[in-house]
């Protein structure tokens, strides 16, 4: 509902309106390669191309999917550094982001074939 | 470099997210700032290697730390920011029993909610008091806590508090008595009302009791841990001694003292026009440090007093960082001549335009391109640190 609003008023998309629907799939895909803190998941998802996302979100997310019992977590000392905090997928976190990749796919796959008739009809 | 220590603007920045957030549980705020506080060291290490990282730096790579706060609350799907947060400086510890009774009053049942909001209407009576006879000590020009001096006066002040309450009582009974007529009324026949008005009106009795108890109550309690001497300034950690607030009621928490040609005074001893120490108000999370006397006690009111800000990174505590720096200020440059300016002289009469200002109009012929602007704080430029009063050119050695 938050995409077709962002479709609705502007030609372009408002990245970071999209970005949240879809944060918590990204996070967990992040972390579902290898285990994570919380500095190194947010420029993961940049790398990866998602660069409007804020700090501010991941964080947020990170622990809201933590208290869910999505991810686990465990701190990591450091010698040189501050102590890290790291997150792991739980079973329930694997299951989630199985479902997730699932329910995108569908909706990706809805949306590509939507655009492709809009761009039909306007060729 | 230790990456276990804040820089002052991530400390800064970590301070201003946490007031924003102070409405939450402390369990759950600890847990956040933590991990902006791993955050914020992670982006020290990236982001600078020996300059200190702004706090203005941080924002515009965070977000202003009002926005971080709310969508960190939104991501971590968080109620919004509870309106009116804590309204004074260090205000009475009121608000944290209401919780407590919901909760209570949940496990037993709505039952004796009407009971509850009776105590509850006698607190808010009591606070609301309280309340504005600090307005009125604040507007009469002496904000002193929790005893207030109304025109500098302390006993002026409790008079004032006995006139609040009373009146706040008043308003209380008076309101109280025309929602419980208007009930009465709704509830047509009085006949069957008479037994419950009369223990309506005796609970009211004890409720003003109540309210004028715990109101000096309060004053004197907090008064007591407080007031008896400036010596309880000498081991306290985290209390409120004296306090100082601007008078927006913002907390001054630290002074720092300055000659006329810039430079920042040490161990600066203070005192009010009576002779007492000044004291500064102590809010915040830091660690403060203060010179000691012969005897190894620190002596309160010296001033600056060192500011370490605590470092949340620490997985097993707390630690101090690195000591707050002074304020960036532009010290006005004085009349060399000495020249003082009456009040009088600067209110009533005109002079004529040509050395009326205390602020330095750019005419005048120094060639320094510092001291530009007038003394606004905006600044960030260094305290000047050259008087430079014409110093004659060193002659070249001729010979």
């Amino acid at each position: 509902m938050v995409v077709s609003q962002a479709k609705e008023e502007a030609t372009e998309l408002d990245t970071s309106q999209l970005l949240k629907g879809v944060l918590d799939l990204a996070v967990l895909a992040v972390i579902d390669e290898a285990d994570s803190y919380g500095y190194d998941v947010v420029r993961r998802l940049r790398d990866a191309g998602l660069e409007e996302v804020g700090d501010a979100s991941v964080y947020g997310t990170l622990r809201r999917l933590f208290q869910g019992g999505k991810l686990s977590s465990y701190v990591v000392p450091s010698d040189e550094g501050p102590h890290r905090k790291y997150y792991g997928l739980t079973s329930a976190g694997q299951d989630a982001l199985a479902e997730g990749a699932k329910q995108w796919q569908r909706f990706a796959d809805t949306l590509d074939s939507l655009v492709g008739l809009d761009r039909k009809a306007a060729a | 470099m230790s990456t276990r220590t804040l820089s002052a603007g991530a400390a800064a920045y970590l301070h201003a997210v946490e007031a924003e957030l102070d409405d939450l549980p402390l369990e759950e705020r600890a847990d956040l700032l933590e991990d902006l506080a791993d955050h914020l060291a992670a982006l020290d290490d990236e982001l600078i290697e020996d300059t200190a990282l702004g706090e203005a730096d941080l924002a515009r790579r965070l977000g202003h730390p009002g926005r971080y706060a709310t969508e960190l609350r939104a991501a971590a799907g968080l109620p919004p920011r509870a309106p009116g947060g804590p309204t004074g400086p260090g205000g009475p510890p009121a608000p944290p029993r209401i919780p407590w009774r919901t909760r209570f009053e949940a496990t037993t049942g709505g039952r004796g909610l009407a009971g509850y909001r009776g105590e509850l209407q006698v607190v808010w009576w009591a606070a609301r008091a309280l309340f504005a006879t600090l307005l009125l000590a604040g507007i009469t020009g002496t904000a002193s806590f929790p005893v207030p001096a109304v025109l500098g006066s302390r006993l002026v002040g409790l008079l004032a508090a006995g006139a609040c309450l009373w009146a706040s009582i008043e308003l209380g009974r008076r309101s109280a008595a025309a929602s419980a007529a208007a009930a009465n009324a709704a509830a047509d026949a009085g006949a069957a009302r008479p037994a419950e008005a009369g223990r309506f009106g005796r609970t009211r009795l004890v409720a003003v009791g109540a309210a004028v108890v715990a109101f000096f109550g309060f004053l004197f309690a907090a008064g007591a841990s407080s007031g008896p001497s400036y010596d309880a300034g000498y081991d306290m950690v985290g209390t409120v001694p004296g306090g100082m607030w601007t008078q927006d009621g913002e907390p001054i928490s630290n002074l720092y003292v300055y000659d006329a040609a810039g430079n920042l005074l040490r161990d600066v001893l203070v005192y009010d026009q009576d002779g007492r120490p000044v004291l500064t108000t102590d809010y915040e999370d830091v660690v403060r440090t203060r010179a000691a006397d012969v005897n190894g006690a620190p002596v309160p009111n010296a001033y600056p007093i060192e500011v370490r800000p605590i470092d949340y990174i620490g997985a097993y505590g707390p630690e101090a960082g690195d000591p707050r720096d002074p304020p960036a200020v532009v010290v006005p440059r004085l009349d060399p001549d000495g020249r003082r300016i009456s009040d009088a002289e600067r209110l009533g009469i005109e002079l004529p335009a040509t050395t009326t200002s205390l602020v330095p109009a750019s005419t005048t012929t120094t060639a320094a391109p510092a001291a530009t602007t007038t003394s606004a704080p905006t600044t960030t430029a260094p305290a000047p640190t050259a008087p430079a009063p014409t110093a004659p050119a060193a002659p070249a050695a001729t010979g």
